[in-house]
């Protein structure tokens, strides 16, 4: 019998299962989106990557401030004057499938997270090679420092998550995984797994958690349920009258009109979760129409009230959304005060109509993709599309839903053609709370997000800031890089929302972070 | 009648084909793309052709097509895009849900809407009547989605009685099968049940004026055995009819009424599919649903000859 073999039927055993007689204890959640797709190297779905949180982990956790943090290494050694980084697993990581948690099976999922991930440019650059000499250790020889490479290596969406060598290595990154095997505090129960409905995890008793406390996804993940199941329930009114009635335990995202009911009940908590929340944004087009006009994005930045598309989207509770934004996520060191008056100082319509006149706009139609089913996006475009429309902008405003948004906003046609204007989007607020993880900032033209910015300002700070030495240079380079979005406007802010999560009064320790751990959760 | 019957169900080949060519023809045409899905924000558009391309849809519509009508021929109904699991096995997994409230909601609506009309018809003009229209009406004009919030409000936040939402499969007992089964079948039943009593009433209405009923009343028939036994079974035809028909306004309602109850059946599994645009499971449910539809209508074409010996095949 190998090794490894041996390891697998030992831990096997060991899997969660309360002790006869004794009454399992089943935390019912409820997540925001159906759970589709097990992999989150493959897609980038926000439900998937709260799965990948339950199932794997990553070599380094990000605490409630976004630091780094080491979780599934001891920790590292830097060497080489910053050109070689050694980092050691800690010790007792198992897989789920019972053999231990090797080098060379980080090695493989790294090499496959860095074909799919967006930073793999960041990487391509800076790395010379990844090794595993031995089944503890990996060493990162580097072309340059990269002090950012535990940061980075932090990732939550998508995260670099660790995976058997024999699955990471033998699966296309282009492709799914077919089978779930982790190393993180919950197994996946495969055989409940319902999608559209269903999917259970157990307490993985050969998880041994780091002795920090936990904080975000850093810290030791203790565990204080037997098992996890997530319901899915599409209609936001049902979820809610199943969490007043003690069906279920804890509403991930509550639809902001139901927060008051569920205020109301006595057996429901309502509060902040995720400190962070999203930031809601609108994305003209820069190569194509109306919108490509530098002049004309400024106007229509200034015709849009960010705080009413946050109360339109979120309702009158301030607690809920901050407005105005800039382009860094406020609260964050990153945030700076460069160029805020002019979110802050709301212009007359008659100065904006000028602004637009002044841009030279004689009247062009602009296409906003408006999707439908999208609770939040649907709320504040109305507000700025109304807002554009009183200012002079002749908008042909198309009602669509998020799959056709997804698929049109790829287009670089012309706008009689099947192109586009301004869609709305959202992207989680942890991303902007430095440039460097802000996809919709990014202005590499060609290369970047669609609607395809142009501006080697924005792309300087961003190139420099990954490198930057110090604090104070950093600093400079995020009021540069402020300063730089709002001339070139790569995306119109519209506010940042912060949803609140709803529970029972029996569930306790739920943690704060940008998405929905369950370690620390208990129920009486 | 069993030619007949072997006849028939050849004809819905051709009928499932035209059907199935046409749903691939909608989704081909349809915007959307499950790459650029799958691929989320952060993706190049490399990316996302890479992953169009490692799902096939790059290319030709035909040889898609083709592709997909040899798979089906085969029995493989192909794999979710975005599940990876086999549609088969997706749609066997959602499949108990579904059938179990629309037989249950079938069974209710039957056994209130056929009674309520022949005693609308019976009692011609009278309060009772009126009663017996005025819910028809209230039934059929009142959406699903409102009927259902309103019944959970009621008997399962309010009362207690029953649950919010959720299935239990038959499997686990008769009791909680029900209990979370019950308000989504009186909620879906409502709009059938008012469909079939309409009906029946009319041609109650319109059998009761028959010369037969005249002579059954003269020759001393019990009210009872008129309306039972002689003008009912008369008027089954046209019933017979509309429950047959009205089974497309039940698959419609399943959709709604799954969602407002959280049962994880084949409407939710539609829907779902239709947002994300995963072709397979799309196609897959589509042709399910209308080879049903095809076999429910067979069933009414046989009833008829049950209900009407003069009918032959």
């Amino acid at each position: 019998m190998k090794r490894r073999g041996f390891l697998a039927g030992a831990a096997a055993t060991t899997l969660a299962a309360p002790a006869l007689g004794q009454k399992a204890k089943t935390l019912i959640f409820v997540p925001q989106a159906n759970l589709t797709s097990l992999d989150p190297v493959w897609t980038t779905a926000t439900v998937t990557r709260n799965f990948a949180l339950m199932t794997y982990e990553t070599l380094y956790g990000r605490d409630v401030s976004f630091n780094p943090q080491p979780l599934m290494v001891q920790g590292h050694v830097i060497e080489d004057d910053g050109k070689r980084w050694t980092m050691k697993l800690r010790d007792g990581l198992v897989w789920h499938d019972g053999t231990p948690v090797l080098a060379r099976d980080c090695l493989a999922s790294l090499q496959r997270w860095l074909k799919r991930d967006a930073v793999a440019p960041i990487f391509d650059a800076r790395v010379d090679a990844i090794e595993a000499p031995d089944g503890k250790t990996l060493v990162w020889r580097l072309k340059k420092p990269f002090p950012l490479l535990a940061h980075f290596l932090s990732k939550v969406q998508p995260s670099p998550v660790m995976m058997p060598e024999r699955i990471a290595a033998s699966t296309d990154p282009f492709k799914q995984v077919a089978e779930i095997v982790g190393c993180g505090p919950f197994r996946f129960v495969k055989e409940d797994y319902v999608s559209g409905s269903f999917a259970s995890f157990a307490r993985f008793d050969g998880y041994v958690p780091r002795n920090e406390p936990a904080s975000y996804t850093a810290g030791g993940h203790k565990v204080f349920v037997d098992r996890v199941e997530w319901k899915v329930i599409p209609d936001p009114a049902t979820a809610a009258n199943a969490l007043a009635s003690g069906e279920v335990d804890w509403l991930e995202l509550p639809q902001p009109d139901l927060i008051p009911m569920l205020k109301r009940n006595a057996g429901v908590t309502t509060g902040l979760l995720d400190v962070f929340g999203t930031i809601a944004v609108l994305r003209p087009n820069h190569l194509v129409g109306p919108t490509a006009n530098p002049a004309l994005r400024r106007a229509m930045m200034a015709a849009i009230d960010q705080k009413e598309c946050m109360i339109a989207a979120m309702g009158e509770d301030p607690s809920t959304w901050r407005a105005p934004i800039g382009f860094l996520t406020p609260g964050s060191p990153s945030a700076t005060e460069a160029g805020m008056d002019i979110v802050r100082k709301q212009k007359s319509r008659d100065e904006v109509r000028k602004m637009v006149q002044a841009s030279g706009y004689k009247g062009e139609k602009l296409v906003v993709l408006h999707p439908t089913d999208q609770v939040v996006y649907n709320a504040f475009i109305t507000v700025a599309v109304d807002a554009l429309r009183k200012v002079g902008l002749n908008i042909d405003e198309q009602m669509v839903d998020w799959g056709t948004v997804v698929q049109r906003r790829t287009s670089k046609a012309e706008l009689d053609k099947g192109g586009w204007s301004l869609f709305p989007a959202g992207a989680p607020a942890a991303e902007f709370t430095d440039p460097l993880l802000s996809n919709p900032m990014r202005s590499n033209g060609a290369k970047a997000w669609f609607g395809w910015p142009d501006d080697p300002r924005i792309e300087a700070a961003y190139a420099s800031w990954i490198d930057a030495g110090t604090d104070a240079e950093k600093r400079k380079l995020e009021a540069d890089y402020q300063l730089a979005a709002f001339d070139s406007v790569p995306i119109i802010p519209c506010g940042q929302y912060l949803p609140h999560a709803a529970w029972r009064k029996n569930v306790t320790g739920l943690l704060k972070g940008s998405a929905p751990v369950f370690w620390g959760a208990d129920k009486a | 009648m069993i030619a007949y019957a072997l006849r028939r169900i050849t004809a819905t080949i051709p009928v499932i084909l035209v059907v199935a060519f046409f749903v691939f023809s909608l989704l081909y045409l349809a915007p959307g793309d499950p790459a650029a899905v799958i691929a989320g924000d952060q993706a190049t558009p490399a990316d996302v052709e890479r992953i169009r391309e490692s799902l096939g849809l790059d290319r030709p519509f035909l040889v898609r097509f083709f592709d997909w009508l040899w798979d089906v021929l085969r029995g493989d109904l192909g794999n979710s895009i975005f599940t990876n699991l086999p549609v088969s096995h997706m749609i066997a997994q959602r499949i108990e849900p579904t059938v179990s409230l629309m037989l249950l909601t079938l069974a209710l609506s039957l056994s209130f809407a056929i009674p309520m009309g022949v005693i609308a018809a019976w009692k011609h003009g009278t309060i009772i009547d009126r009663a017996v229209m005025f819910l028809a009406v209230f039934g059929f004009s009142t959406p699903v989605f409102v009927i259902g919030y309103l019944l959970a409000y009621v008997f399962a936040l309010k009362l207690d009685w029953l649950p919010v939402q959720g299935f239990t499969s038959i499997s686990e007992g008769l009791g909680p099968f029900l209990r979370n089964l019950i308000l989504p079948a009186v909620a879906l039943g409502l709009v059938y049940m008012a469909l079939i009593a309409r009906i029946t009433r009319a041609t109650m209405l319109d059998v009761l004026s028959q010369d037969y009923v005249r002579t059954a009343k003269a020759k001393g028939v019990g009210q009872k055995g008129i309306l039972f036994i002689h003008a009912l079974k008369n008027a089954a035809v046209p019933i017979v009819t509309i429950v047959g028909i009205g089974f497309a306004v039940l698959i419609g309602g399943a959709v709604v009424t799954e969602s407002v109850f959280a049962i994880p059946g084949l409407g939710r599994l539609t829907v779902d599919a239709i947002l994300r645009r995963d072709y397979p499971v799309i196609q897959g449910v589509v042709l399910l649903f209308s080879f049903t539809y095809v076999v429910v209508n067979l069933i009414v074409d046989l009833l008829y000859t049950l209900f009407d010996p003069r009918i032959r095949y």
